[in-house]
């Protein structure tokens, strides 16, 4: 059964004083599901809908009509919400608390024991980054960062098992998008459903097993994303028709030749170790290997079409060139239809 | 009810230097006048004034400030919400009365007028109900708007029931005045106890309008909450 569901979700809201201007559609008929431990981004142009979809998830917002359930449940059902996990994009945290004190509140709102309080809290501030002087400052005294990573501490309270995440690394440090891949990386190993809206695509790309794009409050693509993916730089360089034969013969695809560089579409991560034994068999050095960087920028500016679904390149040289576009073997990511209605 | 919101709210307000200052200044007038008079009449119209001044803002300022998504996705009812911050209010202006009527106390002990054990605890008795009430009308006027609309909407009833008092005063319209009276008594819904010192019947009317008026004011705020959206996207 989907840890999400959403079938046919619709959402207008009133414009202009007391509702004169009409109404404005932001969500149009939107219909997901998505399945438990599935770590998902909503991506979209602003106004697209995306935050009015997360509300409603939330159950901030009331659809006009269509349906949402968690877990088989209603979305405001408080065993839903003891399993819930937020981090909103506007930080607006309690200020006059402390750190350690607003983590304490929300332990203590989420109904978890209070004899582990303390430590809970703390080990939380630990895994995001803060230490013992960060925890006992007042959060009005915190930088961007810093609430930022507060913020997923409060939402990382008692391990929920649904995650809603709104633009997370937005104002982090290298060092703490580092932290908040980790967490993810844990979250999803520990089976935890996240959703992730954000604007920055090479991250949604890295770490989303799936990324639904919303444009005019409607789902117009959903694609799954790869993991782990190598990047390869090879030489000497093959003829296009026996790079076509390695291909297949690995189970992988051809894509074509753009010197120095050549795609290819594979099925998955092991169709791109196969790729690469079978290159290397062949006598052909393999110089480096990598995922087809900016998928999500082509769906996003509207020419995803256009874009081979995967790619990996060969050099005659070792010398990468410079603008050359990008070496990568990628896993096929056919568009994937919504579960039912609403989608483009 | 929630005790976590009951105690953060508490902490939140207590340790406002603003709301200090005016509950500060809300006392310490009246004690001096303790002080110099001897008499516990001073001290016993802060009641209402010192729940308005803690109650201000209870819920608006959480929805204009947006602190209430985070809260709403912990498994609080938007029920308990709204009694956790009526009762908290409460509790809060009727601690700082009680202290309040402690110093009076003293004070009138040190100038060897001791007030009697009757009238402190009929002043005892009227603040719970109108600290009850006053908070409850706060709670009820919060709810409808974000930050401190509440007191925007308390303040433009009374100047416009005072209006209209006059305009009835002044054309002999006693409904009128009736009715600007109402008005009055349900934005500062008070209930007195002297009955239990005078030995007297109770007076039911009282009794039965003071309740309704703090329930259907909770009944209002409950209401308007959970009709609310929450997202800067419908602000």
């Amino acid at each position: 059964m989907p840890a999400i569901v959403v079938e046919n979700l619709v959402k207008s809201y009133a414009k202009g004083m007391g509702g004169m201007g009409g109404r404005v559609t932001a969500l149009a008929g939107v219909s997901l599901a998505i399945e438990p431990g599935e770590t998902v981004g909503i991506i979209g142009p602003n106004g697209a809908g995306k935050t009015t979809l997360l509300g409603c998830l939330l159950g901030f917002l009331r659809p006009d009509s269509g349906h949402v359930s968690i877990d088989g449940r209603a979305v405001d059902d408080l065993a839903v919400r003891a399993a819930t996990g937020y981090l909103p994009e506007r930080l607006v945290l309690d200020r006059w608390m402390t750190g350690r004190a607003f983590m304490e509140y929300h332990h203590a709102l989420a109904k978890l024991p209070t004899a582990s309080r303390r430590a809970d809290c703390m080990a939380l501030l630990e895994r995001v980054g803060l230490d013992a002087e960060a925890a006992g400052r007042r959060v009005g005294r915190y930088s961007r960062g810093m609430l930022q990573r507060l913020a997923l501490a409060q939402a990382l309270i008692g391990s929920p098992r649904f995650l809603y995440l709104d633009e997370p690394i937005s104002g982090v440090d290298p060092a703490g998008i580092v932290v908040f891949r980790d967490i993810l990386t844990q979250l999803s190993a520990s089976g935890a459903t996240v959703l992730i809206n954000s604007h920055q695509l090479s991250e949604v790309e890295r770490v989303c097993t799936r990324v639904v794009f919303v444009n005019k409050g409607r789902i117009e693509a959903m694609e799954t994303t790869r993991a782990g993916a190598a990047h390869a730089r090879v030489m000497p360089a093959l003829p296009a028709e026996k790079l076509a034969a390695l291909a297949v013969g690995a189970g992988a695809s051809f894509r074509g030749w753009s010197a120095p560089d050549a795609r290819f579409t594979v099925p998955d991560d092991a169709g791109a170790t196969r790729l690469i034994a079978a290159l290397v068999n062949a006598g052909v050095a393999v110089i480096e290997a990598m995922p087809d960087e900016g998928r999500l920028e082509r769906l996003f500016t509207g020419t995803a079409s256009e874009a081979p679904a995967a790619v990996a390149a060969l050099s005659p040289s070792p010398t990468p060139s410079s603008g050359s576009p990008a070496s990568a073997f990628m896993p096929p990511a056919p568009p994937v239809p919504p579960v039912s209605g609403g989608a483009a | 009810m929630n005790p976590t919101l009951i105690h953060a709210f508490l902490r939140q307000r207590l340790t406002s230097p603003m709301r200090l200052g005016l509950v500060f200044l809300m006392t310490i007038f009246p004690i001096g006048g303790v002080a110099i008079m001897g008499t516990l009449q001073v001290v016993s119209g802060i009641a209402g004034p010192i729940a308005f001044i803690l109650a201000a803002g209870a819920i608006g300022q959480d929805l204009s400030s947006g602190t209430l998504t985070l809260l709403f996705v912990r498994p609080v009812t938007r029920l308990e919400y709204v009694l956790s911050r009526w009762l908290a209010a409460t509790i809060g202006a009727f601690g700082i009365c009680l202290g309040t009527y402690l110093i009076a106390t003293l004070l009138m002990i040190v100038r060897g007028t001791p007030p009697e054990a009757a009238a402190l605890l009929q002043l005892v008795l009227d603040t719970a109900t109108t600290t009850a009430g006053s908070s409850a009308i706060m709670i009820m006027l919060s709810s409808l708007g974000g930050g401190l609309a509440d007191v925007g909407l308390w303040v433009a009833t009374m100047v416009s029931v005072q209006m209209l008092t006059v305009l009835g005063q002044f054309k002999h319209w006693p409904w009128l005045l009736r009715a600007c009276s109402e008005v009055q008594h349900v934005l500062s819904p008070e209930l007195s106890f002297a009955w239990m010192f005078q030995h007297v019947p109770p007076s039911w009317f009282a009794i039965a309008a003071w309740l309704s008026t703090v329930t259907l004011a909770l009944a209002v705020a409950n209401l308007r909450m959970n009709r609310r959206e929450l997202s800067y996207a419908v602000d």
